[in-house]
């Protein structure tokens, strides 16, 4: 009967909250539409930024004979500029580097780092000069018959071991957390200001305490509408952000998006989805409690404000790649389970320290719904004046 | 017949941070049998609210007892709200939900057999003329038929005890004759009555006894020819006055 009259509770809070349409903004919408927007926002930022530089004709002064390094600058759309004093040049800003070939043992890259054009003429060169020593090198061993390991005995070679799965997984783990942080907060603020700030605007707060239930089956009704609208936004934004990623990359990175991979695993699926049900049950306990006193929306905002703020301020944490989880981190809020989407998703987590995490979260659950409890039986019109008020005497 | 609301010294004091303790309510016993409309006529901030609040379990009395059908308010709520239906201006509707889901959500929480609430909330539709809003939601109907949602999701789980808080404030005569006509059915239909009011009319026209209150305190109690005879005056207005006068009259 406890149940069935939670459940009644449970459902008419549902339906009044989710017909606002501002819930459906912040819990829909958003999480679908906004982060994937943002994402394609930044990306295409940074696509017209690095096309912009490509453009930019870089000026550079070629001193020595060296016609095969003067074709290469040509066709990598270096414009070559023919100078007398290459140096007074660079620091007036006239041409942005200066090769120096004119010894046949050295090439020499001189620029003027206080010029951002001379910057990238240094960095576009650097690789263009390291490729062009190496051809110079095959061919002067062919010259003299000498093996190329006689000339370069001590060799640098690079080797990508990240698979696409890991770029990919690496990339989602730099987003999604801080995604799913955001969007569990705006998911959670909204509704709980709504069912409890709203309950004094709307003066419904008698009817509902006067209902033949307790006041624990009301909290309780509340906090499982806000948990479960946290959970909606959550896994609207997951899923809104693994899906589009792939679709936003590809027309901006062209080849490079095809090298990346996301499908997840089902362990990995299981834990994210299990950080979404532990972060919601921490947001909605704390917007609860810091809604719990307030009169009006406007109240209810500004007591959600800070809590917003101090859910975001930690997630700081995941830009730090050597803070993983761990035994010791897994004891603190909103760190610990933006640590476990962002692990899970790269390096994976053992089973031992997602269980721990997890149980971690839900002590604090507990702690801050015990905290609601006591604020509530302290303050008998927090919620009106059902059993256990004891403030009116 | 055995009266289903008793109240026995009934004392309201409140903590204000301000002021002090606040006496809003000193000792009111009164008792309503079915049948039967008991009105509460006072001014403001006399304790008539507080006197009902406490009836309706919504506030815990300081000293006294009292019962709904033989429930304890104090240590029965649960049972005494499934007994009672609790109408007032404080009590809102929930805005966003249709007249249909409003009656239904009222019936199921406060107790009504669930094998029979469609048919309940189909008889107060039918009975408030509510056809062609039943799938309204409630924040988009008129001023009067909300208030014929509220008088129906009062009585929606068929309770037999009602209390109405000021129920007629800020109605239009139209919509408080209609009230008025409403609340002559149910006690047609044997349900007891608390009415509070300070409209004089509504009392006089309405009330089967009427309970003077002032300070916290029944000052008079009793039908309105006795209250006549009592203090020798014939309209309400001035055996009201009458009795509250001589409540401040020193000594």
């Amino acid at each position: 009967m406890a149940l069935q009259t939670l459940w009644i509770l449970y459902l008419r809070e549902m339906r009044s909250t989710l017909r606002e349409r501002n819930v459906i903004l912040y819990v829909v919408v958003v999480p679908l539409l906004l982060y994937p927007f943002l994402i394609w926002l930044a990306m295409s930022a940074v696509s017209v930024l690095t096309a912009e530089q490509d453009r930019t004709p870089l000026r550079v002064v070629l001193s020595g004979k060296e016609p095969l390094l003067a074709r290469a600058l040509e066709h990598e759309r270096f414009t070559l500029i023919e100078s007398n004093d290459p140096m007074a040049d660079l620091n007036s800003g006239v041409v942005d580097a200066w090769v120096d070939a004119r010894s046949q043992a050295q090439l020499k890259l001189i620029y003027d780092g206080r010029y951002r054009q001379a910057q990238q003429a240094r960095a576009r060169l650097a690789a263009l000069l390291e490729d062009y020593r190496a051809v110079r090198l095959e061919q002067m061993a062919m010259k003299s018959g000498a093996r190329l390991s006689d000339l370069q005995p001590f060799y640098f070679e690079q080797q990508d071991e990240g698979t696409s799965n890991d770029r990919g997984h690496y990339l989602l783990g730099t987003f999604l957390p801080l995604c799913l942080l955001v969007v569990l907060s705006l998911g959670g603020l909204y509704p709980a200001v709504e069912t409890m700030a709203g309950e004094h605007e709307r003066e419904t707060v008698d009817t509902t305490m006067g209902l033949a239930v307790s006041r624990l089956q009301i909290v309780l009704a509340k906090y499982l509408l806000v948990v479960s609208l946290c959970c909606i936004s959550g896994l609207c934004n997951l899923i809104a952000i693994t899906l589009s990623l792939r679709s936003i990359l590809t027309p901006l990175a062209g080849n490079a998006a095809n090298a990346l991979s996301w499908g997840f695993t089902p362990e990995t699926a299981v834990t994210l989805a299990l950080g979404i049900l532990a972060m919601s049950m921490l947001v909605a306990a704390a917007t609860l409690v810091c809604t719990v006193h307030a009169r009006s929306f406007r109240q209810g905002q500004a007591a959600t404000t800070p809590l917003f703020m101090s859910i975001l301020i930690p997630s700081s944490a995941l830009i730090d790649r050597s803070l993983t989880l761990d035994f010791h981190t897994c004891w603190i809020p909103v760190v610990n389970v933006a640590l476990l989407w962002r692990d899970s998703l790269t390096n994976g987590v053992p089973a031992i320290l997602t269980l721990v995490t997890l149980a971690c979260s839900l002590g604090w659950v507990t702690l801050i719904l015990g905290l609601l409890s006591w604020r509530l039986s302290r303050q008998g019109r927090a919620l009106g004046f059902w059993e256990g008020s004891r403030s009116p005497q | 017949m055995t009266p289903l609301v008793r109240a026995e010294g009934l004392r309201k004091v409140y903590q204000d941070e301000g002021r002090g303790p606040f006496e809003a309510v000193r000792g009111i016993s009164l008792e309503c049998s079915p049948g039967e409309i008991f009105g509460l006529l006072g001014s403001n901030g006399a304790g008539k609210t507080t006197t009902l609040k406490m009836l309706a379990t919504l506030l815990p009395p300081t000293a006294g007892r009292a019962s709904i059908c033989g429930f304890d308010i104090n240590s029965q709520s649960h049972q005494v709200r499934q007994k009672l239906g609790f109408y007032s201006s404080s009590t809102g509707l929930y805005p966003r939900l249709s007249v249909t889901e409003t009656l239904d959500f009222f019936a199921r929480i406060n107790g009504y057999p669930k094998a029979r609430v469609a048919a309940r909330v189909q008889e107060l539709i039918e009975h408030f003329q509510l056809e062609q809003y039943r799938h309204v939601r409630v924040e988009r109907l008129s001023s009067g038929n909300k208030q014929k949602v509220s008088i129906a999701r009062t009585i929606a789980h068929d309770p037999p005890v009602l209390i109405f808080d000021e129920p007629t404030v800020g109605l239009d005569v139209v919509a408080a004759l209609a009230f008025q006509q409403r609340l002559k059915e149910l006690r047609t239909q044997g349900k007891t009555i608390i009415l509070s009011t300070h409209i004089m009319s509504e009392a006089e026209k309405l009330c089967d006894r009427i309970a003077i209150v002032d300070s916290g305190q029944i000052l008079a109690c009793a039908q309105l020819e006795e209250l006549r005879t009592a203090s020798g005056l014939h309209y309400l207005e001035d055996i009201f006055i009458h009795y509250l006068q001589s409540n401040k009259a020193p000594g």
